[in-house]
């Protein structure tokens, strides 16, 4: 049977030489996005690279579905935030022209261009263009100002932009890559990546044939899928993201005042269906979704008006009752501003309410803050010092850092205070209330991220670059995940795939991921902890049930967890499982950092 | 797919473009199957008698793409107000417009069966035809001001004119 060929453009900005790399055979061991991501960090980073040197790459990932279920751009570098693997998803509509512009593995970028520029890709015309237009302006005015300047008739009307704020220019830690104003790839510090490679946007627009092998078993699936599920599409189409908010502070698992408390009053102000009554705009979805999960939201009224928003789970924890903002009023506005800025809201809000907490124990005071009065729940405030880390002035210097290297610059503030895992801000979930969930962010190889994103059926997810908000309903219409992605991929690539060669794909992408991360430094053992306030202090959910997490059972249940993603009891890849997945490549580096892996 | 058995959204017949309002929106562009004085693609066309012309039998647009010129003729595309007919040479250098995918008599449009979200759907005329002839910048512009008064490259009020003083 044909199979596809997939073709990876490659980008040199220093020398601005561009060529396409066939990588059809890594592309079939580890798919694409996260997947791949990791393998061409490993093969093309040096050890020990400083993450914001000309030496990291940028690696916008694509996959063998991307644009056939939600269109996912996983974008892979070393992460200057943890110092780790970093990666992170971007929805949207980027990845799926990347496909139709012939990059069925996505773009790498390396080196740096000598001037802010933005690169220019149309089908075959690759072009690193001047950006110095657009160096210095905020999010979504850049994007707008690139896509008017590209837009000459309707055929181009659908240029895709990623761009960075003025966080990403400044190379603060924690900046975002925003696209098409709501969709982010902001964790671990893609942003700062980006800008440190002097690239302010790329824009892509693709207009040739994806080379599908079976469109019929394709369009066959994607017709039962768009028909059956209904479930996920009503509820998230109808609230957007921020329907779980409440769900989430009733049961404990949302952090309040930075993980002081377990309910605060504040937290009813966020109601999700005062929120669509009042200032929903519409719903809006990613290519081939049927879902449309973002739901932008527009406040007229004073004084926080005229503003437009949209409220993801992630900010919607960090912006809410963790810094003590009262509801999703005064939230809309602020989560706002975060993107204008290119800041990643989830932790840049984990670095304010540290600041906050030590602001309120007088640890620090107004003058180390630059005269900033930064109280909970103190919008302007909390604007002020936003501004200040995204431009890097005065104490925002030091927060720009990320929560790994600013308490060791910032002397009278606690690092205990410091919600952090790796180097990332724990914002949005509160560990005490769930214990499976408390484990899932600790196991993730690439630092804290969303719960649960670092299970093996996750990181698949984003390595096909399927959406995994399209996960759950899958196996009510398919049967199981593999029942689904087997197919899918027959119809995409024409790999006939047996359960086994699925379920070590699965296995290889986690593993290869976690053997960058841990050749960077990272010691599962030592690394996979939460910090100590989460096992010694006890918080009360709404009704007065104490919650608090036993670290014995903590470690217990991470040990089952790591046995359960293939690793051995210390989240160490096994030999004998290397040389099943044929990944015998890592073990010298592996065996150098942690000795023999019998 | 329906036409040409290939998973291939330039190829479509119903077209969707995207704009920042700045809210992201996407419009979607096809043919409305204007009356018969208010076809200017018709009017537009070269040929006698016109390719691009209405099939009173099949009840919708046809192109005849033997006789068509293609992409460097593209009168009907400058002549129609929303730019609807689309050319893509070199495989399908004629007119492209939609023809409700009709098959023998039969007109079931792909688009709405697999719509998920019913935003389509296939009805009798509910005002002349030509009415829904927009081109999708001036959709843009009347949806962003629904936005109003936010301009087309700002999100919100600056913290600076919200609060006053330099921030």
């Amino acid at each position: 049977m044909d199979e596809i060929k997939f073709n990876l453009l490659e980008i040199d900005l220093t020398t601005g030489e561009k060529k396409n790399v066939d990588l059809t055979e890594d592309v079939k061991k580890y798919l694409g996005g996260r997947g791949l991501g990791a393998k061409i960090l490993w093969d093309r980073v040096p050890v020990g690279t400083d993450p914001l040197s000309s030496d990291n790459i940028l690696y916008l990932g694509v996959g063998p579905i991307t644009g056939l279920f939600g269109s996912v751009t996983n974008i892979s570098a070393l992460s200057p935030l943890t110092l780790l693997r970093g990666e992170s998803n971007m929805n949207g509509h980027f990845g799926v022209e990347l496909i139709y512009g012939g990059y069925n593995a996505g773009v790498l970028l390396r080196g740096k261009a000598n001037r802010p520029s933005y690169i220019y890709i149309k089908d075959d015309d690759v072009q690193i263009r001047e950006a110095s237009h657009l160096w210095g302006q905020c999010n979504p005015e850049n994007q707008q100002i690139l896509l008017t300047e590209l837009k000459k008739d309707l055929d181009d009307q659908n240029f895709r932009i990623a761009s960075i704020g003025p966080a990403g220019e400044h190379l603060v830690r924690n900046a975002s890559i925003d696209h098409d104003f709501y969709h982010h790839a902001a964790r671990l510090g893609m942003g700062a990546v980006m800008g440190s490679k002097n690239i302010k946007a790329i824009a892509v627009r693709g207009t040739k044939p994806p080379p599908y092998v079976k469109p019929d078993l394709l369009y066959h699936l994607l017709l039962k899928w768009l028909r059956e599920d209904k479930d996920e599409k009503i509820g998230r189409r109808r609230w957007g993201h921020c329907v779980s908010m409440p769900e989430r502070y009733y049961a404990t698992t949302e952090g309040i005042k930075n993980k002081q408390l377990g309910w605060d009053p504040i937290c009813d102000l966020s109601n999700p269906l005062k929120l669509e009554q009042g200032a929903k705009l519409w719903s809006d979805s990613c290519n081939l979704c049927h879902v449309g999960c973002k739901v932008p939201y527009m406040r007229r009224k004073p004084p926080y008006a005229p503003t437009i928003g949209e409220i993801r789970h992630d900010n919607a924890g960090g912006w809410n009752a963790n810094v003590m903002i009262p509801g999703y009023d005064v939230q809309t506005y602020l989560s706002t501003y975060v993107d204008v800025l290119g800041l990643d809201s989830e932790d840049v809000s984990g670095v304010v309410a540290w600041m906050m907490e030590c602001y309120d124990r007088g640890l620090v005071t107004k003058e180390d803050l630059g005269g900033i009065e930064l109280t909970w729940g103190n919008l302007r405030a909390v604007c002020q010092i936003l501004k200040k880390i995204a431009y890097r002035e005065g104490i925002g210097d030091k927060l720009a850092e990320g929560l790994k290297f600013a308490p060791d610059l910032i002397n009278k503030a606690e690092k205990k205070y410091a919600m952090t895992k790796k180097g990332v801000a724990i914002t949005s979930y509160e560990p005490r209330g769930s214990l499976s969930d408390a484990v899932g962010l600790v196991v993730n190889p690439v630092g804290e991220l969303h719960g649960g994103r670092g299970s093996p059926e996750r990181i698949i997810f984003d390595s096909l670059t399927a959406c995994s908000f399209l996960r759950r309903p899958i196996p009510k219409t398919f049967g199981s995940i593999a029942n689904w992605a087997r197919p899918m991929l027959e119809g995409a690539c024409g790999w006939r795939l047996t359960e086994k060669d699925w379920r070590n794909l699965i296995l290889r992408a986690s593993i290869m991921e976690r053997c960058v991360s841990i050749r960077e430094g990272c010691l599962p053992v030592r690394d996979d902890i939460l910090p100590d306030r989460f096992f010694d202090e006890v918080i009360y959910s709404k009704y007065g049930e104490s919650k608090v997490l036993d670290r014995k059972k903590f470690l217990e249940m991470r040990e089952k967890t790591y046995l359960g993603f293939g690793l051995n009891a210390k989240g160490i890849p096994a030999r004998k499982t290397l040389k099943d997945l044929d990944m015998e490549f890592v073990l010298p580096v592996l065996e150098e950092k942690l000795g023999s892996l019998e | 797919m329906f036409h040409y058995g290939v998973i291939h959204r330039e190829l479509s017949r119903i077209r969707i473009f995207r704009y920042l309002l700045p809210a992201p929106k996407s419009f979607q562009n096809v043919c409305s199957q204007c009356s018969e004085q208010e076809r200017e693609c018709e009017k537009a066309c070269p040929i006698d008698p016109p390719v691009i012309h209405y099939d009173s039998v099949k009840f919708h647009m046809v192109v005849d793409e033997e006789r068509c010129l293609g992409l460097k003729c593209a009168k009907c595309l400058k002549a129609c107000p929303a730019k609807i007919p689309r050319f893509y040479p070199p495989e399908h250098d004629h007119a492209v417009i939609c023809d409700l995918c009709e098959k023998e008599g039969v007109r079931r449009p792909q688009c709405v069966e697999i719509c998920p979200s019913f935003a389509l759907e296939y009805m009798n005329p509910q005002f002349p035809q030509h009415m829904q002839r927009i081109h999708p910048d001036e959709k843009a512009a009347c949806m962003a001001e629904r936005l109003h008064p936010l301009p087309r490259n700002k999100a919100q009020i600056s913290p600076e004119e919200l609060f006053g003083g330099n921030e």
